[in-house]
């Protein structure tokens, strides 16, 4: 008889939801007290932050314009458009390139700002750089005499000196998703129903756009490698559509995340008002709105423009991928773990070369 | 038929908003749960009419306990559901009924075959209507030891009756039950021929 009524079941009637709505949320009064003072805290760090990286900025726009950097603005990084080195440039362009370690100084024009990173025979650099560049003798021949009597600016003089003229930088953005191997992701596509056999319950979620804002800073290490860390701020929202009996109700869901990112990036190519680099890390993002914490990997590949010495502009197109994190809210990370995203922003230099 | 089914931590995801007093994880409550327990309260009151009241009632008490309420994993929300459902049940059939004076006072006619009868071909809708046949205070007794599993002890307490009346409300529940069975399989039978 017990499995017999086990799952014994009978049309509920309808209930008067007035009654129980006030009964949820009586004993649950809306965060929403809390929610905004917890919004305008974080809208404030991110105030003093941008405030702070601003009058840096300032800062240094007004003092340190430091005589290197005009010095390296003047450097042809495009290496084959500086007058008697323009036959050893166009050759050894890529060998430098390849093998950066491999540089010969002869004499600088400007010693204070051309490092070498190492001397070692032109012969043995020789050796090297044909091999790599898997070119014939007869280029070997041309680059011989020309190092001997000129200075041979391989880039990763450029980069050291580029990367000391830009050792920390602040960078502000945006990044929002794009349409990426996920077709169902805006809001429009982003639907997914599910019904449950048993019930007439259909769930319809509406994924919205996330949007992102963050502050970062970036710590170059050396000629490639540099971290970056910051604050994010990224708003979720989301529709969710419930048809429960003869019932259905709507509810916008928001969530707002802080978010901690932990980046390293790897420059592959400068030239002189143009980068490319690769970036990789994680982020750590506490929601406002829940206990809920949200851990996420991410990807990205950069480019660079360099508006002014001491302003840059950038976007990196890449991904996310959002682990599960046990939390019970639909959310677009939840629902879909990898995104694809465009971020873009601006990149200040704060601090040049000591 | 089967069971209410989840997805994942679903239903952990919907004790957290209901938690956060989101009115669209009610509805959802009710659309997975409600058929459910009104099952379980169609076996304790015998009149449809009542049905709504208790409904309402659980799922108010439900909804406004939901911040003492502890999710201990899977199907831990339900079955604290099913308990406030009876209890709500139980609590309407107070007003109804004054447990505390039953009395055995129903002639239940000594069968002189006890053999528990087959009851493989009563569907369960037929099952709760010979339930809802029965005496309030039998009913009551047999549901809270067969389907919720209550001891005599329990059932006393819960009803303010002596253990024995429990055991003995429950002896001459099974034997009307058994009875009705036996008529529904013989009438059945005599349908089929």
């Amino acid at each position: 008889m017990q499995q017999k009524m086990a799952d014994y079941q009978w049309p509920a009637p309808e209930l008067s939801w007035d009654e129980l709505d006030h009964a949820l949320t009586a004993n649950h009064p809306p965060m929403t007290h809390q929610l905004w003072l917890r919004r305008i805290a974080a809208a404030a760090i991110i105030l003093l932050i941008s405030g702070v990286g601003y009058w840096s900025l300032l800062h240094h726009d007004t003092e340190q314009m430091l005589p290197t950097t005009a010095s390296v603005s003047n450097q042809p990084i495009d290496a084959t458009s500086h007058g008697d080195r323009h036959t050893v440039r166009s050759e050894n362009h890529l060998t430098g390139c390849l093998s950066p370690c491999e540089v010969t100084e002869v004499s600088a024009p400007e010693p204070e700002t051309v490092i070498p990173v190492s001397a070692e025979d032109p012969d043995t650099l020789n050796i090297i750089a044909t091999e790599e560049q898997k070119q014939p003798n007869a280029a070997e021949e041309k680059v011989l005499p020309t190092q001997k009597d000129s200075p041979v600016i391989y880039p990763s003089d450029l980069h050291q000196r580029k990367h000391l003229d830009n050792r920390l930088t602040a960078k502000v953005y945006m990044s929002s998703t794009i349409m990426g191997s996920r077709t169902d992701y805006f809001s429009a596509l982003g639907e997914y129903a599910s019904s449950d056999p048993l019930q007439d319950s259909v769930k319809h979620i509406h994924h919205r756009q996330p949007v992102r804002f963050g502050l970062s800073l970036r710590y170059r290490l050396n000629a490639h490698w540099s971290v970056e860390s910051g604050l994010t701020y990224t708003r979720l929202s989301s529709d969710i559509n419930i048809t429960a009996g003869r019932s259905t109700t709507v509810t916008e869901q928001q969530l707002n995340y802080i978010g901690l990112p932990l980046n390293i990036s790897y420059e592959f190519y400068k030239s002189r008002h143009f980068d490319l680099y690769l970036t990789v890390g994680g982020t750590t993002e506490k929601c406002l709105d829940t206990s809920s914490w949200q851990f996420s990997l991410n990807g990205a590949v950069g480019a660079e423009y360099q508006l002014t010495d001491f302003l840059n502009l950038y976007a990196e197109p890449g991904f996310g991928y959002y682990f599960k994190n046990g939390s019970t809210m639909p959310t677009i990370y939840q629902d879909h773990p990898l995104t694809f995203n465009l971020s873009f922003g601006l990149r200040f230099i704060l601090k040049h070369a000591p | 038929m089967p069971h209410v089914t989840f997805i994942g931590n679903e239903e952990k995801r919907l004790v957290e908003r209901l938690q956060k007093g989101d009115k669209s994880a009610a509805r959802e409550f009710y659309a997975r749960y409600a058929n459910s327990l009104a099952g379980i309260c169609m076996r304790y009151i015998s009149d449809e009419e009542d049905l709504k009241d208790v409904l309402q009632n659980t799922l108010a008490h439900i909804f406004s306990h939901m911040a003492e309420f502890e999710y201990r994993g899977m199907g831990s929300l339900q079955a604290w559901a099913k308990r406030v459902v009876v209890n709500e049940s139980l609590k309407f059939l107070r007003t109804k009924a004054h447990f505390e004076v039953l009395q055995d006072n129903y002639d239940v006619a000594d069968e002189s075959d006890d053999d528990v009868p087959s009851m493989g071909n009563i569907p369960p809708d037929a099952l709760r209507q010979m339930l809802s046949r029965l005496p309030i205070g039998y009913r009551t007794v047999l549901n809270l030891y067969v389907f919720e599993d209550k001891s005599h002890q329990e059932i006393a307490d819960l009803l303010g009756i002596k253990k024995n009346t429990s055991a003995s409300q429950l002896y001459k529940a099974k034997k009307m039950l058994a009875k009705m069975i036996r008529k529904y399989n013989d009438d059945n039978s005599h349908d089929n021929e």
